[in-house]
């Protein structure tokens, strides 16, 4: 993720070089088709860095479904060798049945690999074995089975089961510990939180720069359209829960990229009221008996269809899948709207020093491209508007520098006009060397587009990579502090129970002399005897 | 208290492989050259490489964006000093012209240089760059040239009054042109109003070869030629502006990149030495294993 060379920070940068190419050449070919293999490098970018992400994903799936299997396995070997301890325990007259003991103390050992488990002795000999908040998973002789479900909102997602009577309860947030807590735990805060953070990226990307793609005019003269694949409606997704009992259905649209927020919402309709909750900080941000339509502080629509039932629950994921979903969509070289579609123009002859800026382009009006006329009146302190969509309006005062907004364009006219001096708005037709959008296009780059207006996207980027790295260095950390606990208690245990050789040799030197000195006390008393039995003789 | 022989063992192995994989990272780090081999090593350091390359990336972008300006500012500047040179000679001949000594004959012989100045001068107006875009033509781009000369004194412009803007830095656009307007058609008259510099060329001609110059046609070549020295000292102004510009982010690309190479890059001395530390700990974790492992009552059983 954070490499210098594979990472997302070298397709953005040199996707925005691509556009400030473009603009200091707009007219030129190459330069525009430079910027659209640089927009699929892009593109190719967050493919593969969701790929890896996905790729990780299936790995945790497989590492729960394996680890669901082993912790099974173990679970009935325990339960045999507890059988077997309450035997030998009946037959062997208060014999402890150690080889048995030892092998159960290894399988635990085993399965607390795997996850964290408690277990508790029973006067028969026989161990109980705990998972999670006090699961039974042996008792006796008696195992349980866990289970690998997919999760309600994901199929494809798999979670842990634990059988009660007939039903199947989700346990997968109670089981901490080992190898399966760990992958549970680092899908739960790493694996989610950074297929958000990089899609909140892609979708904010594609939304902002088609919104200011939208405003320019291609070499054609056409009116930009997406520059890439429109995200911002078809992207985000919102799943019912596969326990829902109602018709309901949730649609969900992201209205203002600026202040998404790389997490999933959770949407629940109990006792007649709508709560929304914010997944990466657990804040509600909505509670109320009406559908929440809009979310404008998540920068969401939501619509409702068909009717929840009392319970339901559904998942909202506005960025999850737009990394993968992000592509180009223009495919023309010429069709890259570098120009504005208007130019401003002053009069040839006017006789003040009155001069009209660029202008700038707010919005896609009907009457955008009419041609606009303002004409200063005498004395030249109003000014008059003619043109088709501005209303025609007479005498509007004159402010030097100030905004004159119609048609969804703003422009400025600074200087002291003459009475009679006139100034148009009009069609940019044939303004290829116009490269005013492709400017307002590269702004973007440096522009404080998300988080409300706080971060650019590669501070975007940088934060979901000191997110990342902050987690792992804990991790490490942790790991550090647990092995050396670790290895303290495998000391102290080895202290009690483990076998040193110098020992073992001392003692079996010992006992080897012993021996030595209890066969001399033969070898003298046999020749006491001897010695007896051959004077008896004599 | 009773130390394991498996224990024991066990320690001297943990040993070896720690100090194996503290070598193996300071080797891929001599090796790389850099200091942060994964973000985990150093979070914040990483996330502020991230910034500093940003900043260094656009340092990079803007100074090429200045070049870029620069050269078309540079070729403007070539067409407009033609432009004044023929203008200055334009102005010799009116001057020439108005001379009260000077035949019928005469004038019309110095009318027709004046009429192939203004051929030069529509052609000089008519500049293309490399793209085949009209210098003077503002965002113009078409078959039809920028200026075109109908004949009879009609002389019609057929480009737009915008002037491209070059981002030179985050908050600062240069124009890097003067649209035809502003060099040929705005230009004050003698009579009042503004009169082209064709318009100009083209009735000194006219009245030179009526052998009636007047001392308006003058005036109205001056001023021409005034229009252009000051579009010409505006385009100097520019280009001093990139200039100092492109210096700043000279400088500041610099300090980025010191500041860049302090965050991420390895010091290598510091590096070295860990390395010889890590190897020397290294060889004494082997030895002391096979030292203690030579160790066992057993040997002296036999």
């Amino acid at each position: 993720l954070g490499d210098p060379e594979a990472g997302l920070m070298p397709g953005l940068q040199q996707f925005f070089a691509a556009l400030q190419g473009v603009a200091n050449d707009p007219s030129s070919l190459p330069a525009r088709q430079v910027l659209l293999s640089e927009a699929e490098a892009l593109a190719g970018r967050f493919h593969y860095l969701e790929q890896g992400l996905d790729d990780l994903e299936r790995n945790v799936n497989d590492l729960v479904a394996n680890a669901v299997t082993e912790v099974n396995e173990y679970a009935k070997a325990i339960a045999d060798v507890n059988h077997k301890i309450v035997l030998a325990g009946g037959q062997g007259a208060g014999q402890a049945p150690s080889d048995l003991l030892d092998q159960r103390d290894e399988l635990v050992r085993k399965l607390s690999e795997l996850l964290s488990v408690s277990t508790y002795q029973q006067d028969d000999g026989s161990l109980n074995v705990f998972v999670g908040n006090g699961q039974s998973l042996v008792l006796g002789g008696q195992a349980q089975t866990l289970s690998r479900i997919g999760n309600e909102f994901d199929a494809t997602r798999y979670e842990i089961g634990y059988r009660v009577g007939t039903s199947t309860v989700n346990v997968t947030n109670q089981l901490v510990g080992g190898k399966l807590g760990g992958v549970l735990a680092f899908r739960a805060e790493v694996l989610d939180s950074a297929h958000n953070a990089l899609g909140r990226i892609a979708l904010a990307v594609s939304a902002q720069v088609n919104a200011q793609h939208a405003l320019g005019q291609d070499l054609s003269g056409n009116l930009g359209g997406d520059f890439f694949a429109a995200l911002d409606s078809a992207s985000p997704q919102a799943v019912a829960s596969a326990l829902n009992t109602g018709t309901g259905a949730i649609g969900v649209a992201v209205s203002n990229p600026g202040v998404l927020k790389p997490s999933d919402y959770a949407l629940a309709y109990v006792g007649g009221n709508y709560t929304v909750t914010r997944l990466s900080d657990n804040a509600t941000v909505y509670s109320g008996a009406a559908f929440p339509a809009t979310l404008a502080s998540e920068g969401l629509t939501l619509s409702l269809g068909g009717a929840p039932a009392a319970g339901d629950r559904f998942l909202i994921r506005p960025t999850r899948a737009a990394a993968a979903d992000f592509a180009v969509a223009v495919t023309d070289p010429r069709s890259v709207a570098a120009a504005a579609p208007i130019r401003t123009a002053a009069t040839v002859g006017n006789a003040g020093t009155g001069q009209v800026g660029a202008g700038v382009v707010n919005a896609l009006d009907p009457n955008l491209q009419q041609t606009v006329t303002i004409t200063f009146n005498n004395p030249p302190t109003t000014f008059n508007v003619v043109g088709t969509g501005t209303g025609n309006p007479v005498n509007v005062p004159y402010t030097a520098g100030g905004d004159i907004s119609y048609n969804g364009w703003t422009v400025q006219i600074g200087g002291a006009p003459a009475a009679g001096d006139s100034f148009t708005v009009e069609a940019n037709v044939n303004g290829v060397g116009d490269n005013r959008n492709a400017l307002g296009l590269g702004a973007l780059q440096s522009q404080l587009n998300l988080d409300g207006g706080t971060a650019t996207y590669t501070d975007a980027y940088g934060a979901l990579i000191a997110d990342v790295a902050t987690r792992t260095r804990t991790a490490e950390i942790n790991n550090n502090v647990q092995s050396s606990l670790l290895a303290q208690s495998v000391a102290a245990r080895d202290s009690v129970s483990g076998v040193n050789l110098d020992e073992e040799a001392a003692n079996m030197l010992r006992f080897q002399q012993a021996y030595q000195a209890a066969a001399q006390m033969i070898g003298v008393a046999d020749s006491l005897f001897q010695t007896l039995i051959v004077s008896l003789r004599g | 208290m009773r130390i394991s022989t498996s224990l024991l063992h066990q320690q001297g192995v943990n040993a070896i492989l720690d100090n194996q994989s503290a070598l193996a990272k300071t080797q891929l780090q001599l090796s790389s050259g850099r200091r942060i081999l994964t973000p985990a090593d150093d979070p914040t350091g990483s996330s502020q490489a991230i910034g500093l390359k940003q900043l260094l990336a656009e340092a990079e972008q803007y100074g090429k964006n200045g070049d870029v300006a620069r050269s078309r500012l540079e070729t403007e500047e070539i067409a407009l000093a033609q432009v004044g040179d023929l203008l200055q000679r334009v102005r010799e001949l009116a001057v020439r012209g108005l001379n009260g000594t000077l035949g019928a004959s005469e004038r019309t012989a110095i009318a027709l240089e004046v009429r192939q100045r203004l051929e030069e001068l529509v052609a000089a107006a008519n500049s293309q760059d490399a793209n085949g875009e009209y210098l003077f033509g503002g965002a113009y781009k078409g078959a039809i040239p920028a200026f075109v000369d109908n004949g009879g004194g009609s002389f019609v412009y057929n480009g737009d009054q915008d002037v491209r803007q070059l981002q030179i830095s985050r908050t600062r656009q240069v124009a890097v042109g003067d649209h035809g307007a502003d060099v040929f058609l705005n230009i004050p008259a003698s009579g009042g109003g503004v009169q082209s510099a064709f318009v100009t060329l083209d009735t000194l001609a006219t009245s030179l070869e009526a052998n009636s110059p007047t001392q308006a046609s003058l005036t109205d070549v001056d001023n021409a030629l005034s229009n252009v020295l000051t579009v010409r000292a505006k385009l100097g102004a520019r280009l001093n502006a990139i200039e100092s510009q492109q210096q700043a982010y000279q400088s500041l690309a610099l300090t980025v990149e010191t500041q860049l190479s302090g965050v991420q890059d390895l010091d290598y001395a510091e590096a070295v030495s860990r390395l010889n530390r890590e190897t020397l700990a290294l060889q004494a974790a082997q030895q002391t294993y096979t030292h203690v492992q030579g160790l066992s009552l057993f040997d002296f059983l036999r």
